[in-house]
C-alpha cells in the first residue's frame, strides 16, 4: 500500500522486517503477519491483557500499541518463554502445577505479566499480586489459582536463583 | 509416567492440555487461515427495530478490496432459518430464528449484510461504506412493557407474550389460605453476559472441487452446528466437516444457534475460498447471546415455625428478539426449581416468555436454574428474618431429607440424591459460622457492618435425559434404566409435564498394538481438563498409565457422533459413554486372557495392569501382550474379530442434581454502599470427584461467575434499544481484585444414575454464590431495616437502598 511504513521488530531474539499501514495494531502484526499466535485478542477496549507482551522488559498491552510504534523494539511473546529444547519456564511450570489456567485463552498474556512483573518485585504478597492482575481479567479460574501459580513461580524463581 | 496400579479417579493429576497452552501453541479459531482467505465483517442494525427499505453498496462495491456484499433478500430464499428447537411444554411454536434481517431488524445488533473482503481492515473499512435505509419502529425493550398486547410486536405474525405454561399441586390455594405466614416478593435477575474470553471467531471453507464444507469455529458443539450448517444451507450433512479447535471459554453462550457461522459459510458457498469472521469484543456484546434476564413475583406460604407449605410462583423470562436453542424452555425449568433443596408440596407456576427487542438470550452456566434458586434461597432468609430464627434454622426445617431420595418435586422433578443438612453442617462448620455471628454482632457495637448470608442450592447435572417424566415406583423398583421406567405424559403417578430431551453422549476407545489407547468423544470441552480426566477414567478401567492415552474430540470428520458439553453433562454423560467404550475393550480384553491361559472369563484376574487367572497367577499376560494378540490370528479366541475397537452410546435416563451450601461474608461501608466480600465457603456435592484440583478450580471460576451477577454485571439498555453496557469498559467483569477468598470442600453423595457416581457440577457454583453474597449484604444491613436490593449490588444501589430505608424508619443512624 501506498503509505506502508518499513519498521523492524525483534520478537524472542528474532529480527523481522515489515512493510506496515500506519494503524496496524503491534497484536496484528505479531498474530497475522509473522504468526506468533500464542498472544490473544480479547477485547479492544485494553481491559483484557490477552496481548500482554514485553517490550523492553515492560509488560505492554500489544492491541494498544501500533506496529510502527514498535519499530526498533525488542520484545519477548509466550512462544519465547520456555527454553530452546523445549523446557517450560519455572513460570509456565507454576501455572501448570497450581492449576493456573483452564481454557487457556487468556493465560500467555498471565505469564508475559508475570515475567514482568516478578523481574520487579521478586517476592510479592497476595495483595500485590492482585493488583498486578489488574489488567488481566480471566472469566473461568476465578484467579485464586493463578495468584497461586504467581506465588508459587516467585518461591521457584528465587529458589532457582538462590542456587 | 503414571503408575497402573494405583486408582487414578480421585487424584488431582495434573492437565494433560496445559503444556501446549502454555507454550502459546493453543489453535484457537482465530489462529487458523487455510491459504487464499478472506475476511467478513457484519454490518449490524443499528436500531433496536427497523424496517430495512433499502441497502446501498453501490460506493462499497468500487473499493477493490471487497468481493462481495451479501444481504438477506439474496440469504432468505435460499437458506432456512434455525433449525428450531420444539418447545412442546408451550402451546406455541417458536419464532424462527433468521440468520440475518431481511425485510427488519428486530435488535440493535443484528446482521443486515455481510461484507466480504480481502482482509481484516479492508472488511472493516467497507463495512462503513454500506448505506442502509432504515424506518425506525417503536421498541418493544422492557419486558414489563413487550408483554402488554398493544406493545409493538417483535414478530408481526405474533404477540411477544405468546409463550405462557401454567402448572399447579391440587392442594395450593388452601396451602395459601391456611397459611400462618405469607410472603411477598418482587426480584429481578438481571440481564448479563458469558463473557467468554475468546470472542468468537469461525473460518468456513466451500471447496467446490470437492463439494465439501469445513467449518472451524469457537463453538461448544460441533457437531450440532454440523446439522444446523447442513440444514440452514440445503447441504448434505456427509459433506459438512465441523471442527471445534481449541476454544477459549463457551459458559454455555457458544453451545447452539450461532448464524453468524452459517452466515460465513454461506459466503463461502458464494466466493469459493475460506472466508473469516473474528468477533470484535464490542460486537460480541450485542451479537453473542445474553442471558438470565428474568422478573419474578414469588409467594411463599408458610407455618408459624419456617416450616414452608407452598408457593406461588409469577415468571417472566426474557427471550430477546429470537428464540436461541432451548431457551424458551428454561424459563420452565427455572420456575420448577425455585422450590430448591426442600420439600415443598404445593405449588403454581405461571411461566411467560416474552420476546423484546433486544439481543436474543441463550444458555449460561446455569441455564435457567440459578434464576429459580436465587428466588427461593432469597425467601428463606426473608422468612427466617420475619419469624426471628437463624437461617441455617429455617433451611434445616425445610430439607429434603436423605432417605426420601428418588425425591418427586411438586413440580414434577426427580432429584436422583443428596444430603443437603450434611453440607449446610459442613458449610457451617468451616466458615464456623457461631464464631461469624459473634464476630458480627461485636462489629456492630463499633458501628460496622458485616453481614452472612447462606445459600442451600441444587442444581442439576448430566442433561439430556431421555425423559424428563419417570414412573417413580418403577425407578423405586430399580428399574433404572430400563424402558418401562420411563412414562411419558400426564398418566404415570409422579409424572411431569415435559417429556425429555435426549441428549446422550458418543466414545469410541481404540487400542493399538502397542498398548497405546485413543478415546474418541463427542463431548467438546472448553476448559474443562477433559483431555485429563477422560484419561484418569479409561485408565482405571483398563489399568495403563495417563500418559498411553490419547483424546481426541472436536471434529465431526474423526468424531463419529456427538451432542458436545454444556450443561454439567460432560463427565455424566460423556464420561459414562467413554467407561462404557472402555468396559467393552475390557471385556474382549479379558475374553483372550481366558482363551490364551486356557481358564473360564470368570477366572480371569486383571490387577496391577496385568491379566493372570485364580488357578496360575505366576503367569502374568500384560495389556499390551494382550493387545497385540487381539490382531494376531492364533492368539484370539476362534470367531473373534480382530482389534480391540469399541463404541458406545450412553442416554441418561434423567437428570442428575448436585447440591451444596454456601456461606458468604461481607463487611458493608454503608457511607459509600461499598461491598467488600471477604471469604466464600464453599461446600459442594457433586457425587464421586474425579479430579479434585480441577473440581476446585471450577468451583472458584463458576462462584465468581455468581458473584458477577450479585455485585457486578449488568447488561442495560436505553429506552431505544441501544445497548450501553457494550464493552469492558462498561460491563464490570470481575478483576482478581473484586474476587473474594475462597474456601472450598466437597462431599460425595454418588448420584445412583450412572455407573462413575458422578453428578456434573460446572454450574453449581455459579447458582449457589448470588444468593449467598445477597443474603449476606441484607444481612449486614439489617439495622437499618434493608430487606431487598437487586442485583447487581453496585454501590450506588446499597446506598440508596440505605437512604430509602433510613426515610421509611425515620432513622438518624
Amino acid at each position: 500500500m501506498a503509505n506502508d511504513v518499513s519498521i523492524t521488530i525483534v520478537i524472542n531474539g528474532k529480527e523481522h522486517a515489515l512493510e506496515v499501514e500506519p494503524r496496524l495494531l503491534l497484536v496484528h502484526a505479531i498474530r497475522d503477519r509473522l504468526g506468533y499466535t500464542g498472544t490473544h485478542v480479547g477485547c479492544d477496549t485494553s481491559q483484557c491483557g490477552a496481548c500482554t507482551v514485553i517490550i523492553d522488559g515492560a509488560a505492554i498491552k500489544s492491541c494498544t500499541l501500533l506496529a510502527v510504534q514498535a519499530d526498533g523494539a525488542r520484545i519477548e511473546t509466550i512462544e519465547g518463554m520456555a527454553s530452546e529444547d523445549g523446557e517450560l519456564h519455572a513460570i509456565q511450570r507454576a501455572f501448570s502445577e497450581k492449576h493456573g489456567l483452564q481454557c487457556g485463552f487468556c493465560t500467555p498474556g498471565m505469564v508475559m505479566l508475570t515475567k514482568a512483573f516478578l523481574a520487579e518485585n521478586p517476592n510479592p504478597t497476595d495483595t500485590e499480586i492482585k493488583h498486578a492482575l489488574a489488567g488481566n481479567l480471566c472469566r473461568c479460574t476465578g484467579y485464586q489459582n493463578i495468584v497461586r501459580s504467581i506465588s508459587f513461580a516467585a518461591e521457584s524463581l528465587s529458589a532457582g536463583a538462590a542456587s | 509416567m503414571t503408575s497402573t496400579s494405583e486408582k487414578q479417579v480421585g487424584r488431582s493429576v495434573a492437565r494433560k492440555e496445559d503444556e501446549r497452552l502454555l507454550l502459546g501453541q493453543g489453535a484457537f479459531s482465530e489462529d487458523i487461515e487455510p491459504p487464499g482467505t478472506v475476511w467478513v465483517h457484519f454490518v449490524r442494525s443499528p436500531h433496536a427495530h427497523a424496517r430495512i427499505k433499502g441497502i446501498d453498496m453501490s460506493k462499497t462495491l468500487e473499493d477493490p478490496r471487497v468481493l462481495r456484499v451479501i444481504t438477506g433478500k439474496e440469504i432468505h430464499p435460499r437458506y432456512h432459518p434455525l433449525p428450531a428447537v420444539p418447545l412442546s411444554a408451550y402451546e406455541a411454536d417458536p419464532a424462527p430464528f433468521y440468520l440475518m434481517a431481511v425485510d427488519k431488524a428486530r435488535y440493535s445488533g443484528e446482521v443486515v449484510a455481510i461484507v466480504v473482503a480481502t482482509d481484516r481492515y479492508a472488511a472493516r473499512d467497507a463495512a462503513e461504506t454500506v448505506v442502509v435505509d432504515y424506518e425506525v419502529l417503536p421498541v418493544a425493550n422492557e419486558v414489563e412493557d413487550a408483554i402488554r398486547p398493544d406493545a409493538p410486536r417483535v414478530h408481526e405474525d405474533r404477540e411477544n407474550g405468546a409463550l405462557v405454561w401454567r402448572k399447579s399441586t391440587p392442594n395450593v390455594h388452601q396451602a395459601f389460605e391456611e397459611a400462618e405466614v405469607i410472603l411477598r416478593d418482587h426480584f429481578v435477575n438481571q440481564r448479563i453476559h458469558a463473557v467468554p474470553m475468546e470472542p468468537r471467531a469461525g473460518i468456513a471453507y466451500w471447496d467446490k472441487v470437492e463439494r465439501k464444507l469445513t467449518v472451524w469455529s469457537s463453538i461448544q458443539s460441533p457437531h450440532d452446528l454440523r446439522d444446523q450448517l447442513a440444514e440452514s444451507l440445503n447441504l448434505p450433512p456427509e459433506s459438512v466437516r465441523s471442527i471445534a479447535p481449541d476454544v477459549g471459554g463457551g459458559f454455555g453462550a457458544k453451545h447452539s444457534g450461532e448464524v453468524e457461522y452459517i452466515l460465513i459459510a454461506a459466503a463461502s458457498l458464494e466466493v469459493g475460498v475460506p472466508v473469516k469472521w473474528v468477533g470484535t469484543r464490542t460486537e460480541e456484546f450485542v451479537a453473542l447471546s445474553h442471558a438470565r434476564g428474568k422478573v419474578s413475583d414469588i409467594e411463599l406460604a408458610a407455618t408459624r415455625d419456617g416450616v414452608i407449605t407452598g408457593i406461588r410462583l409469577r415468571h417472566v423470562g426474557d427471550l430477546g428478539a429470537y428464540p436461541k436453542g432451548g431457551t424458551p424452555s428454561i424459563f420452565i425449568t427455572s420456575a420448577m426449581i425455585a422450590l430448591g433443596a426442600y420439600a415443598i408440596p404445593e405449588v403454581d407456576f405461571d411461566v411467560q416468555g416474552v420476546y423484546t427487542n433486544k439481543t436474543p438470550e441463550g444458555a449460561y452456566r446455569g441455564y435457567g436454574r440459578p434464576e429459580g434458586i436465587y428466588l427461593i434461597e432469597r425467601e428463606i432468609d426473608r422468612l427466617a428474618d420475619t419469624l426471628g430464627l437463624d437461617p441455617a434454622e429455617v433451611r434445616r426445617r425445610n430439607f429434603i431429607q436423605p432417605d426420601a431420595f428418588p425425591y418427586v418435586t411438586a413440580a414434577g422433578e426427580i432429584l436422583d440424591s443428596g444430603e443437603y443438612e450434611k453440607g449446610l453442617d459442613r458449610a457451617l462448620e468451616i466458615s464456623n459460622y457461631p464464631e461469624l455471628r459473634s464476630e458480627q454482632n461485636r462489629l456492630r457495637e463499633e458501628g460496622r457492618y458485616m453481614g452472612i448470608g447462606l445459600s442451600s442450592w441444587i442444581k442439576t447435572g448430566g442433561f439430556g435425559p431421555s425423559s424428563l417424566s419417570i414412573d417413580i415406583e418403577a425407578v423405586k423398583r430399580g428399574s433404572e434404566n430400563s424402558g418401562s421406567a420411563i412414562a411419558h405424559g400426564q398418566n404415570s403417578p409422579g409424572a411431569s409435564g415435559s417429556p425429555g430431551v435426549s441428549m446422550p453422549e458418543w466414545a469410541r476407545v481404540k487400542v493399538v498394538d502397542d498398548g497405546k489407547v485413543t478415546i474418541y468423544s463427542g463431548s467438546s470441552p472448553h476448559g474443562q481438563g477433559t483431555e485429563t480426566t477422560f484419561a484418569q477414567v479409561v485408565a482405571d478401567v483398563l489399568q495403563i498409565s495417563i500418559d498411553d492415552i490419547e483424546f481426541i474430540w472436536g471434529d465431526t470428520g474423526t468424531v463419529d457422533y456427538g451432542v458436545g458439553t454444556f450443561a454439567s453433562r460432560n463427565m455424566v454423560v460423556g464420561g459414562t459413554a467413554v467407561y462404557q467404550a472402555a468396559q467393552k475393550v475390557l471385556g474382549k480384553m479379558r475374553a483372550i486372557a481366558a482363551f490364551r491361559l486356557e481358564v473360564e472369563e470368570s477366572q480371569v484376574v486383571h490387577e496391577g495392569g496385568t491379566f493372570s487367572s485364580e488357578q496360575g497367577p505366576e503367569t502374568r499376560l500384560s495389556f499390551a501382550e494382550i493387545a497385540a494378540s487381539a490382531g494376531t490370528l492364533r492368539a484370539r479366541p476362534e470367531g473373534m474379530e480382530m482389534g480391540l475397537d469399541e463404541s458406545s452410546f450412553y442416554q441418561p435416563s434423567r437428570l442428575t442434581f448436585n447440591s451444596g451450601t454456601y456461606v458468604a461474608v461481607v463487611e458493608v461501608d454503608p457511607d459509600t454502599g461499598d461491598v467488600d466480600l471477604q471469604k466464600l465457603f464453599c461446600v459442594d456435592d457433586q457425587g464421586v470427584v474425579v479430579n479434585p484440583m480441577i473440581v476446585e478450580g471450577q468451583v472458584h471460576g463458576g462462584a465468581l461467575q455468581g458473584i458477577g451477577q450479585a455485585l457486578y454485571e449488568n447488561i442495560v439498555y436505553d429506552e431505544y434499544g441501544q445497548l450501553l453496557s457494550g464493552s469492558l469498559m462498561d460491563y464490570a467483569l470481575p478483576t482478581a481484585e473484586m474476587t473474594p477468598q475462597f474456601v472450598t470442600t466437597t462431599i460425595e453423595t454418588p448420584s445412583p444414575t450412572n455407573p462413575l457416581g458422578v453428578k456434573g457440577m460446572g454450574e453449581g457454583p455459579t447458582t449457589g454464590a448470588p444468593p449467598a453474597v445477597v443474603n449476606a449484604v441484607v444481612d449486614a444491613l439489617r439495622p437499618f431495616g434493608v430487606s431487598d436490593i437487586d442485583m447487581p449490588l453496585t454501590p450506588e444501589r446499597v446506598w440508596r437502598e440505605i437512604q430509602d430505608a433510613r426515610t421509611v424508619n425515620g432513622d438518624q443512624r
